[in-house]
């Protein structure tokens, strides 16, 4: 491995030890139980400052910004051989900065140290069988309007598992989204892990409220909570959870090549057979052509250019980087064979671990329809402008 | 004035491609969505938050043109045509 690749070395030379230590000697095993990765571990990571790179200076972090923070992540794909560690990190940090903006000083005061510090862990509690307008999770106010009563099923929530606190999406006696901040303890509350396909030590679960009473100081946004999501959990995070994806691509393709050096075949060395080189080629165009797409997307989001509920832009970037590692992942096992089948190899976890890409922030129909129905509606606003005008 | 509601919000229409409003009072856009939500009773809790404020995750606009709910509109909206459109994507 390259440690220099885009600056890696700079995320080596803090967390290196950490990562070799506790995560890449230890991934076969953890994936194949699907053991989720600890809060402890995070909280050695946090120590180490993991979390001040994105953390708004008040609350002693750097600032970086969403290009900057994704650079970190991609380095952090390329190092950890477990690309749950990456992932969940994304999802911790996502979870602070939502309460960060919220704003709410009570809140903060009470759990932002413990989770910066990696103490405590936070998820997002949003998905359901239905869509945005059609959830079943409800919050019903008692008649005094000091305590809720919370019903809900969120099916898939990343990072679950460990999580000590939950953001979770409901309607409220009517069909507005509310956001209440649930904890893992609370009575009724229960979390259900859930065995999955890739990136099994995310600690994915399935949460379940079940006549829930919450203090009304728990409800963090009483209305228009959907536009508060799609703005600081949705559109923000869809093409920065793409970058640790990037990051784990490139190191299978330098897997693949390494082992493409040593194996020989009709006595020449794979690597020096065409049809390989092509092969390898388009890896590394597929993976730099998505790297492109996704930080120009993160850039734009710096510059706030982008549209922040709903941006083409980040989905488009998001799309391509799920058809590039992917495409990327099958090619290295059409390259490798049986040794890249094998699960030392690391090549067939990635490919089932990059599959979670698909299933997040939406698959790639739905992300067709999106884009679809965005391009012919901006294509009728230009013909209605012109037709105003000549009228 | 016409009403278009595209993306995930057609259902609440019954996927009406067109809508049309008469508006003796309408002068702004917000008027215009409020006289809306009293022929469709359903998206009251979905174009407005509890405070009677359109809710900020739509794209708004007037003959075209990007607009807030405080743009005015033509005398009564006529000849105007008001696109109300939001593309939600999942976590």
């Amino acid at each position: 491995m390259n440690v220099d690749w885009q600056g890696a070395g700079d995320i080596q030379a803090i967390f290196g030890t950490l990562i070799d230590k506790e995560l890449n000697c230890t991934v076969e095993e953890r994936d194949r139980l699907s053991i989720p990765i600890s809060n402890a571990l995070i909280e050695k990571f946090a120590r180490l400052g993991l979390y001040k790179y994105n953390l708004p200076a008040v609350w002693g972090g750097q600032e970086v910004g969403y290009a900057q923070w994704g650079r970190v992540l991609e380095k952090l794909g390329y190092l950890s051989a477990d690309l749950s560690f990456p992932f969940l990190i994304s999802v911790r940090m996502s979870f602070i900065s939502f309460l960060i903006a919220v704003g709410r000083e009570d809140i903060n005061s009470e759990y932002l140290v413990h989770l910066i510090e990696g103490k405590t862990g936070g998820a997002f509690a949003y998905t359901e069988d239905a869509d945005a307008f059609s959830f079943v999770s409800r919050a019903v106010p008692a008649a005094d309007g000091k305590t809720y009563t919370v019903n809900a099923v969120k099916k898939i929530v990343t990072g679950g598992e460990t999580a000590n606190y939950f953001l979770l999406f409901v309607h409220g006696d009517i069909a507005d989204m509310q956001v209440f901040l649930v904890h893992a303890d609370d009575p009724g509350v229960v979390v259900t892990p859930s065995v999955m396909h890739g990136c099994r030590s995310t600690g994915i679960a399935c949460l379940t409220l079940t006549d829930v009473r919450l203090d009304k100081q728990r409800l963090l946004l009483a209305t228009d909570g959907l536009s508060f999501a799609q703005r600081y959990f949705l559109n923000c995070r869809r093409s920065l959870q793409t970058t640790l994806f990037l990051g784990r691509a490139r190191a299978v393709i330098e897997t693949t090549v390494a082992y493409l050096q040593n194996t020989v075949r009709y006595d020449q060395q794979l690597i020096d057979m065409q049809h390989v080189q092509a092969c390898i080629g388009e890896m590394y165009m597929a993976l730099e052509s998505s790297r492109t797409l996704v930080h120009y997307s993160l850039e734009r989001q710096v510059r706030q250019e982008s549209d922040l509920y709903w941006d083409a832009v980040a989905s488009m970037a998001k799309y391509q980087a799920v058809e590039d590692v992917n495409k990327i992942a099958l090619q290295a096992l059409n390259l490798t064979g049986g040794w890249g089948y094998t699960e030392s190899s690391g090549i067939g976890r990635a490919h089932r671990d990059f599959t979670a890409l698909v299933a997040g922030a939406d698959p790639q129909e739905k992300l067709k329809v999106d884009m679809g129905i965005r391009m012919v509606h901006d294509l009728d606003m230009m013909s209605r402008r012109s037709s105003k005008k000549e009228s | 004035m016409k009403i278009k509601l595209s993306g995930n919000l057609a259902r609440f229409v019954n996927y009406k491609k067109e809508l049309q409003l008469e508006g003796e009072g309408i002068q702004t856009v917000g008027d215009a969505l409020h006289a809306l939500v009293v022929s469709y009773p359903v998206l009251k809790d979905i174009i407005f938050d509890k405070d009677r404020n359109v809710k900020k995750g739509y794209l708004i606009s007037l003959n075209g043109e990007k607009v807030d709910a405080a743009a005015q509109v033509s005398k009564g909206g006529e000849g105007d045509c008001l696109d109300v459109f939001t593309a939600i994507a999942g976590g």
